[in-house]
């Protein structure tokens, strides 16, 4: 083996790979065209995946944390996961409602961050509908949801925060999340007291209120509801369901 | 085994001792650094480790939080120790073989620090939360380019020795060698470039962070040790390879297989689906470059049972090779479509990390490093019962991770994960005694590595033994050194054909 073929052999045998699994993927999924809501109707409106919040400054703060560590933001097809049919984990689903907007996850559904947060383990639930579950636990709960998902940053291992249609309560003692106590500063109480609050932390003269690293990051956190409606040729959804169609 | 051996001429002795007194400082610095920064990703690995069970031990600090500590922990064992362990091994290999002292140790040096720098600034950076969160890219984003920039210092002079080389046979190292030159700064270019610069879909930056991990692993780590792994065996038994000729098909299989692995991490997204399937096929047939090598290895190793037994260095190597065809398995396990429904987010990932880091390249690294360093000090090692400590720690340690987080533990998180009337909680307890004795395991690599940091630094400053017989795992007089005969590499193979 010669320099010469050698060097011939790696930029091909590299190169190939490299053209077909980078380049060319890559140039491809920037350029998608958009996707029409329904192929056959030639008046349908083009889908746009809409997302109010602090999106990219939110996801940064949510990677340099770490949180993509035990959190998922992934709802895989059904040949290899299953949690498409956990509660609340891929959208609402509702039989005496009708209601059924679970769903795989879509590539538009990452499209306002710069890299999808997809995860490295599920040592916690997946985040996907993280936004969904959120309102739901915080109307139970009795808070805001902004509210809600303070207190659960400030200690995850809060069992106030889970909190049954009957009133009963669900122990979190086990959960291994980290505390994002460094998102909160403690301030001087002044009047009323801030709205967002922790509750239990505030003394005569201090309460403990979140910073801007905590808002932004609840803001991102309330956005994720990765169940809004596909054009048809993009909605996976699960097939055994029996609730009446939604259109 | 005496007959093989040769009388190398007094000249080509000099020359060795030439080279090995150039390299001297830059090749030092880079075990010891490397080592140092072993001991840093080992200790926030331990804690890491039982934070992922004891949320609030030592408080509830911002900078010593899982989320943090975690990615420090891989960066720091990936750019800390893997790669400069790697530099170290590979400047060292390049000279030797191409048989050229370097006239650039300085340069290396300072490069040696600029990296350190960069690595350093990287996991601050990380502690105090300005991480990516990219996997395996956790520093924060302006650190690649020092770290390329470094990295090019070092590397252009192992380029530079390999094109005056001296001789014209090509040993399968400097290939290995040649081939990790290479590919490093294209996968690392290429992943910092797509991933953090270029405006690509966010899905296809992390399939393409994805690749980046399987691509380091599979052709800069992988490489390197297999490299050390072939001059090391052939060097301390004084045979030639087994078969030379499946060494050579044995990298090109490599290097054809191993650039289509690693997308299958994100298997179920919606990226192109021939992406996931085509990567899940490679690094389950990548086992057939590694099972070629070991194996020659091995048969390699085997012709001389004695010195395995004897030389720290052929016993850690072979330890090395051992992980590298458990890590052929695991992988033909964990890429399969049905194991990745079960394993994708678990702990088994991080197993499969490990076996190649640690089980894999590290002991294919202190292999080298036990060989290496008593050439370029002139001293021995100073004690064997150092050596063993830190041998059978390793071992008890990495098995234990790759049994619990890998097979185990990731299979029972996955069926918990799947289990999807039973509340979370229980998917979280069940995995309860898989971290604990993660933690126990990392405690004793942990113990291991401190001892053998301890000794690499006595080494380093030169309070190794002056004596010419070097530091055996066993008692008995040999008559032939266990580090072989001296004599260049391609002797062996003149006198096998």
């Amino acid at each position: 083996m010669t320099i010469k073929t050698f060097l011939i052999g790696m930029l091909a045998s590299f190169g190939v790979a490299w053209m077909c699994i980078i380049a060319i993927p890559a140039a491809k999924m920037s350029a998608l065209s958009p996707v029409k809501m329904n192929v056959e109707d030639e008046d349908a409106p083009y889908y746009q995946r809409k997302v109010a919040g602090r999106v990219m400054s939110g996801a940064a703060i949510y990677g340099a944390n770490g949180c993509y560590y035990c959190h998922t933001q992934l709802i895989r097809p059904t040949y290899l996961g299953r949690q498409i049919w956990r509660k609340d984990a891929a959208g609402i689903y509702d039989k005496d409602e009708g209601i059924d907007t679970r769903r795989e996850t879509s590539h538009y559904d990452y499209k306002d961050e710069d890299f999808a947060r997809v995860g490295r383990m599920r040592v916690g639930p997946d985040l996907s509908n993280f936004g969904h579950r959120a309102e739901m636990y915080a109307a139970t709960a009795g808070m805001s949801p902004a509210q809600w998902v303070m207190e659960h940053l400030y200690n995850p291992r809060n069992s106030e925060l889970f909190v049954g249609n009957e009133g009963q309560k669900t122990d979190m003692s086990w959960s291994n999340c980290p505390s994002q106590k460094q998102m909160f500063d403690e301030n001087n109480l002044n009047g009323q007291g801030d709205s967002l609050a922790i509750s239990g932390q505030t003394t005569e003269s201090t309460e403990v209120i979140p910073n801007e690293q905590a808002l932004i990051l609840t803001s991102y956190l309330l956005t994720l509801k990765r169940d809004d409606i596909l054009p048809d040729m993009l909605a996976n959804k699960p097939k055994d369901v029996d609730v009446k169609e939604e259109n | 085994m005496s007959e093989l051996s040769h009388d190398s001429s007094t000249e080509d002795t000099q020359l060795r001792a030439e080279i090995d007194r150039s390299l001297r400082h830059p090749v030092m610095f880079f075990f010891t650094s490397g080592a140092a920064w072993l001991a840093v990703s080992l200790i926030l690995g331990v804690l890491a480790s039982i934070k992922s069970h004891n949320p609030e031990f030592l408080g509830e600090c911002a900078q010593l939080q899982y989320g943090r500590v975690f990615p420090a922990h891989l960066n720091a064992l990936v750019y800390g120790w893997g790669v400069q362990a790697g530099f170290g091994v590979l400047i060292w290999l390049m000279a030797r073989l191409s048989r050229q002292p370097s006239r650039n140790a300085g340069t290396i040096l300072v490069a040696g620090h600029i990296w350190n720098l960069g690595v350093s600034i990287g996991i601050i950076g990380i502690l105090f939360g300005f991480g990516t969160g990219k996997q395996w890219m956790e520093f924060p984003t302006f650190v690649w380019p020092l770290l390329l920039a470094a990295y090019a210092v070092i590397a252009i002079w192992s380029l530079v020795a390999f094109r005056i080389r001296r001789g014209e046979h090509v040993y399968i190292s400097q290939w290995y060698v040649l081939g990790a030159l290479l590919w490093f700064p294209w996968i690392y270019l290429t992943a910092n470039l797509y991933v953090n610069v270029f405006d690509v879909h966010p899905l296809m930056a992390t399939a393409i962070n994805r690749w980046f991990r399987q691509a380091m692993i599979l052709l800069f780590f992988a490489p390197i040790a297999i490299a050390s792994a072939y001059y090391i065996t052939a060097k301390v038994t004084a045979r030639a390879i087994y078969n030379y000729t499946y060494a050579v098909g044995g990298f090109w299989a490599l290097a054809i297989i191993a650039p289509w692995a690693g997308m299958h991490a994100v298997m179920g997204s919606p990226i192109p689906v021939f992406l996931q399937y085509v990567g899940a096929a490679a690094a389950m047939l990548v086992a057939v470059p590694l099972i070629a090598a070991g194996v020659n290895i091995l048969k390699t190793a085997s012709q001389s049972g004695e010195a395995t037994a004897h030389s720290p260095s052929l016993r850690f190597t072979v330890a090395g090779i051992f992980g590298m065809l458990l890590l052929a398995v695991l992988g033909l396990i964990l890429a399969h479509p049905d194991a990745i429904a079960y394993t994708q987010f678990s702990t088994a990932v991080y197993g499969y990390e490990v076996l190649a880091l640690y089980g894999f390249f590290s002991m294919c690294m202190f292999g080298a490093i036990y060989f290496i360093v008593p050439r370029v000090t002139r001293r021995e090692w100073l004690s064997r019962r150092l050596i063993r400590t830190h041998f059978w720690f390793s071992i008890y340690g990495v098995l234990l991770i790759v049994l619990f987080c890998s097979i185990l533990g990731g299979f029972q998180q996955g069926a918990a994960q799947r289990a999807y009337d039973e509340s979370w909680s229980s998917a979280v307890l069940s995995m309860f005694p898989y971290v604990v004795a993660t933690t126990l395991a990392w405690c004793a690599i942990l113990y291991a590595n401190i001892f053998f940091f301890i000794h690499l630094t006595l080494m380093w400053i030169r309070l190794g033994r002056r004596s010419s017989h070097p530091t055996l795992l066993r008692h008995d007089h040999t008559t032939v050194s266990p580090h072989g005969p001296e004599g260049d590499i391609e002797e062996l193979e003149n006198a096998k054909a």
